[in-house]
């Protein structure tokens, strides 16, 4: 007990088991938190990839935005207004006539979430999967799927991050049902589109179908990826696909 | 020592994981319910009409104006649900006695031709289910729509293709067939005579779904046309691999929190059990 070295060494070793832990881990969630606290945008980026990754089937799970918001309800389910006949399409005299030429999309804004990108053009990757945009802050058009503007699904990708930081549609799980897309065309002419839709998918069950398959009118799909991010084969485990439709 | 640590790394973990659970329950949003549709006249003795559809409470909203046989209007969204499809003679209210009327209910997620079809005592409406289900890989598919009075029964067939139709009646439809890609020699004939009613060049892409109807033509004889009930991507690539990982939380610590307020009061709640853990250690320390 002399030893003036012995106590402080006591001291160290008997405070210092639970001590440390527990700094340790208060540390790690003040440092979360505030992070959390200061980027509001990125809690909700994880509920959408949370809501998916959290359940443990393999199974397609619709995930909604910030709870708070409905999604896929109002906009969506405007009752048609019943004086409007523009409602309905003028029935065409040639109903066998093709579609009106639309113009290769060259330009992608989003208002609401910031985004304003000129469009690359993206066809299958070797592996059969869709090519990823060559730049982290461009996003591309799938050339197999329809030109925005006709009927069909349109469908357009771009990347969630880069390797150091947000990419293009790092906010696009922000985006709420009735918020406006923008796609302009080469030939000047802009065509609107209103989301109905957010959900992720594990991509070994992504829904091709509902993102590829057919539809009678023009509509809208936008691709990243969410969820999990795996980091031995550098790829995240989910894709976020929003729906929407031309307005 | 040993289980106050524990206990320790227990609540920490406790606060990373509860915010995930709570952000799991926050169920998932239900689809929109909106349907498709388009009205179609295909009644060759039927003067021009405007259709209407009247829902169950509110007014008729308007879905065609002066069609004339052979007409089809575009596709149009409207809420799911039952409505009385109604046609009156062009210009007439829609509150004025239809030539034709009759039931469609309308399914969330799903397109429909509403047709007046048939002649004299034989007119009626139809509610055709068009089908969005994605044709094979390269193929496209193709259902025929028999609206030639003068036809009688017809076998629809592309040429050293696939049948679209055998014996099938006027005023009716088939199912869809799996047509491959491409241009096809389309040809109409009756089943009974054996005549050839019309032939003509059909082109169909791959992914996208079609209707050949089958119309009277004035002064005598039938044409066909091609119609697009849906389209789609004839090759449908799966996954897209958009991120490289710059903004990801490495595991486990990619637990979401359902609100920063939360996580501010789990900390302070550590922090105060963590500052417990430590008086009651140095108090022991003193008592030793």
């Amino acid at each position: 007990m002399t030893d003036p070295g012995y106590v402080p060494r006591h001291r160290r070793t008997r405070l210092s088991r639970p001590a440390t832990l527990a700094v340790l881990a208060a540390v790690v969630v003040l440092v979360v938190s505030v992070f959390w606290a200061l980027d509001g945008r990125g809690a909700d980026r994880h509920r959408v990839a949370a809501s998916t990754s959290a359940s443990s089937s393999p199974s397609v799970t619709e995930t909604s935005t910030p709870a708070t918001d409905p999604v896929t309800t109002a906009s969506a389910t405007t009752p048609a207004p019943r004086t409007s006949s523009t409602r309905f399409g003028v029935p065409s005299a040639a109903p066998s006539s093709p579609a009106p030429a639309v113009g290769v999309p060259s330009r992608l804004s989003i208002p609401a979430i910031g985004v304003d990108t000129s469009l690359e053009s993206l066809s299958l990757a070797a592996d059969g999967t869709l090519e990823a945009p060559r730049k982290w802050q461009e996003a591309g058009w799938f050339v197999g799927s329809s030109r925005p503007g006709q009927a069909g699904p349109a469908v357009i990708a771009g990347h969630v991050d880069s390797r150091t930081g947000p990419a293009v549609f790092y906010r696009l799980h922000q985006l709420h049902a009735g918020d406006r897309v923008l796609v302009h065309a080469r030939d000047d002419s802009t065509v609107s589109f209103v989301v109905d839709t957010l959900a992720s998918y594990p991509k070994n069950h992504f829904p091709s179908a509902a993102v590829y398959g057919p539809t009678p009118l023009p509509e809208l799909r936008l691709i990243t990826c969410a969820g999990d991010f795996n980091f031995v084969t550098h790829n995240y485990l989910d894709n976020l696909v929003v729906s929407a439709h031309q307005a | 020592m040993t289980f106050r640590a524990i206990g320790c790394v227990f609540t920490a973990g406790l606060v990373l994981v509860a915010p995930a659970l709570l952000t799991s329950a926050a169920g998932a949003a239900p689809s929109a319910g909106v349907a498709t549709v388009r009205a179609a006249h295909l009644s060759p003795d039927t003067p021009s009409v405007d259709a209407y559809l009247e829902p169950a409470h509110g007014a008729a909203l308007p879905a065609g104006s002066a069609m004339t046989y052979g007409t089809v209007g575009s596709y149009a969204r409207i809420p799911a649900g039952s409505y009385r499809v109604v046609l009156v003679a062009h210009g007439k209210p829609a509150t004025t006695r239809p030539l034709l009327s009759w039931v469609a209910r309308l399914q969330a997620g799903r397109a429909y031709t509403l047709a007046g079809e048939g002649v004299g005592s034989g007119r009626h409406g139809a509610v055709l289910d068009d089908d969005l289900s994605p044709p094979a890989a390269e193929h496209a598919r193709v259902r025929l729509i028999q609206a030639a009075s003068s036809a009688g029964r017809v076998n629809v067939r592309a040429l050293r293709g696939p049948v679209l139709a055998t014996h099938q009646a006027f005023a009716s439809a088939t199912g869809y067939a799996s047509v491959p890609a491409g241009t096809w020699l389309m040809s109409a004939t009756g089943s009974a005579n054996q005549r050839s009613a019309v032939r003509q060049s059909v082109t169909v892409r791959g992914g996208s779904v079609y209707s050949v109807v089958l119309l009277d033509v004035r002064g005598g004889g039938v044409t066909m046309r091609l119609l697009l009930d849906a389209a789609g991507a004839s090759q449908k690539p799966g996954s897209a691999d958009t991120g490289g990982g710059g903004t990801a939380t490495r595991p486990p610590a990619a637990a979401a929190p359902s609100t920063s307020l939360g996580w501010t009061i789990l900390t302070l709640v550590v922090l105060a059990s963590l500052a417990a853990a430590t008086t009651a250690s140095r108090r022991r320390h003193r008592a030793t």
